[in-house]
């Protein structure tokens, strides 16, 4: 019998287990205690003290004129983007994906969002609950769309680039990239998705549950 | 007999006079001209590139404003120089104002209404518009980032 027969049976056996082990590996999904990352560079001022960039500090003014800011999604985690009612490409795209994830969370006062227009002059507050009130979005508790002088609005968006590592002036720039930004309740960034594109939408409604339990935010539906 | 031949040959000649003119009242066209030149999707691209470059608009206008306000303007050459990160500043802004424009104004044409011409004209009219947005919008980059 030589070295290749005599191990056969062996061999057999191994890629069985092997193949066995990655069927049952495969038809498992992955647990709920999967943690998202934090996006950006982290900053570490002593073994086991990772500092993860958080998002910058803002005071905007939603639909019904109430100020919003950092404060306002305290206990929360919230998706924020950037459009503009006027915009004929990627924005009506965007809202309409934003509105899908809406759906799934109306009423979930864990759950926030946070629309910025980056067009203030045109997009005034009658404007923008206009706008809010075609998507029917009836009252700002749970969805902002939000408005601020345009500085402050680039200012922002860059920043939420910034956070995230992500270069500001890539095509489509901070203002028109049609990110949708994940932020848990510590203003920690946890999910960047292009939201004129379904599919990262769908892996954002996979990702949003998986924060919202690292949080233990997962209680059944609570309302406003 | 003759006469009807040739009334006949007549009313074919017309027939085929006619079916040879272009229809100006349909939205018809045939194959052969159908209009070429820039489209919906050609437009929107050109648009969404020039939104990209909203940020830099921003920023550069900004940084030359932040430079006004640490120049010393209290000699000739300080003053021309103000003078120029002003001018420059304006620019910036007036192609952001300008880019700002063309979306308020924006609408989408009625396809149900406009004939391939029309709708090729507007097209071709949009495209040109955003054409001349670009070169506005070059120009204030490129002269403001001379001043770096």
């Amino acid at each position: 019998m030589n070295y290749s027969t005599k191990w056969a049976p062996l061999r057999a056996l191994v890629i069985g287990l092997m193949s066995l082990s990655y069927l049952l590996t495969g038809c498992t999904e992955a647990p709920a205690t999967t943690r998202l990352p934090h996006l950006g560079e982290p900053e570490v001022t002593a073994p086991g003290d990772t500092l993860w960039p958080t998002v910058p500090t803002f005071r905007v003014l939603n639909q019904d004129s109430v100020v919003v800011t950092p404060a306002t999604f305290a206990g929360k985690v919230y998706l924020a983007d950037f459009f503009f009612t006027t915009c004929p490409t990627i924005c009506p795209g965007m809202q309409r994906q934003m509105l899908r994830v809406y759906k799934q969370y109306a009423g979930n006062s864990k759950v926030a969002f946070l629309s910025h227009t980056i067009d203030p002059d045109h997009d005034t507050l009658p404007v923008l609950r206009d706008y809010a009130g075609r998507l029917g979005i009836t009252s700002a508790q749970q969805w902002h769309f939000a408005t601020a002088p345009r500085d402050t609005i680039f200012a922002l968006a860059r920043q939420y680039m910034v956070a995230a590592q992500l270069d500001p002036t890539a095509p489509g720039g901070a203002v028109h990239s049609g990110a949708f930004v994940l932020v848990d309740p510590q203003h920690h960034i946890r999910g960047m998705y292009d939201g004129t594109q379904p599919a990262e939408v769908d892996r954002l409604l996979r990702e949003l549950p998986l924060l919202l339990a690292e949080f233990n935010l997962a209680a059944p539906t609570n309302h406003f | 007999m003759k006469q009807l031949l040739s009334v006949f040959r007549r009313l074919f000649l017309l027939a085929l006079l006619a079916a040879c003119q272009p229809d100006s009242t349909t939205s018809q066209t045939t194959s052969g001209s159908v209009p070429t030149g820039p489209t919906r999707a050609s437009v929107m691209q050109r648009h969404d590139s020039l939104m990209g470059r909203m940020d830099a608009l921003n920023t550069e206008r900004q940084r030359l404003q932040q430079q006004l306000t640490t120049l010393d303007t209290t000699g000739v050459a300080g003053r021309d120089a103000a003078q120029t990160l002003r001018r420059r500043a304006r620019a910036l802004l007036q192609a952001d104002a300008a880019m700002m424009d063309w979306m308020h104004r924006y609408q989408e044409p009625d396809t149900t209404r406009l004939s391939a011409h029309q709708l090729a004209d507007f097209w071709a009219d949009h495209a040109q518009q955003l054409t001349q947005l670009d070169s506005q919008i070059t120009t204030a980059l490129d002269s403001a980032q001379q001043l770096r």
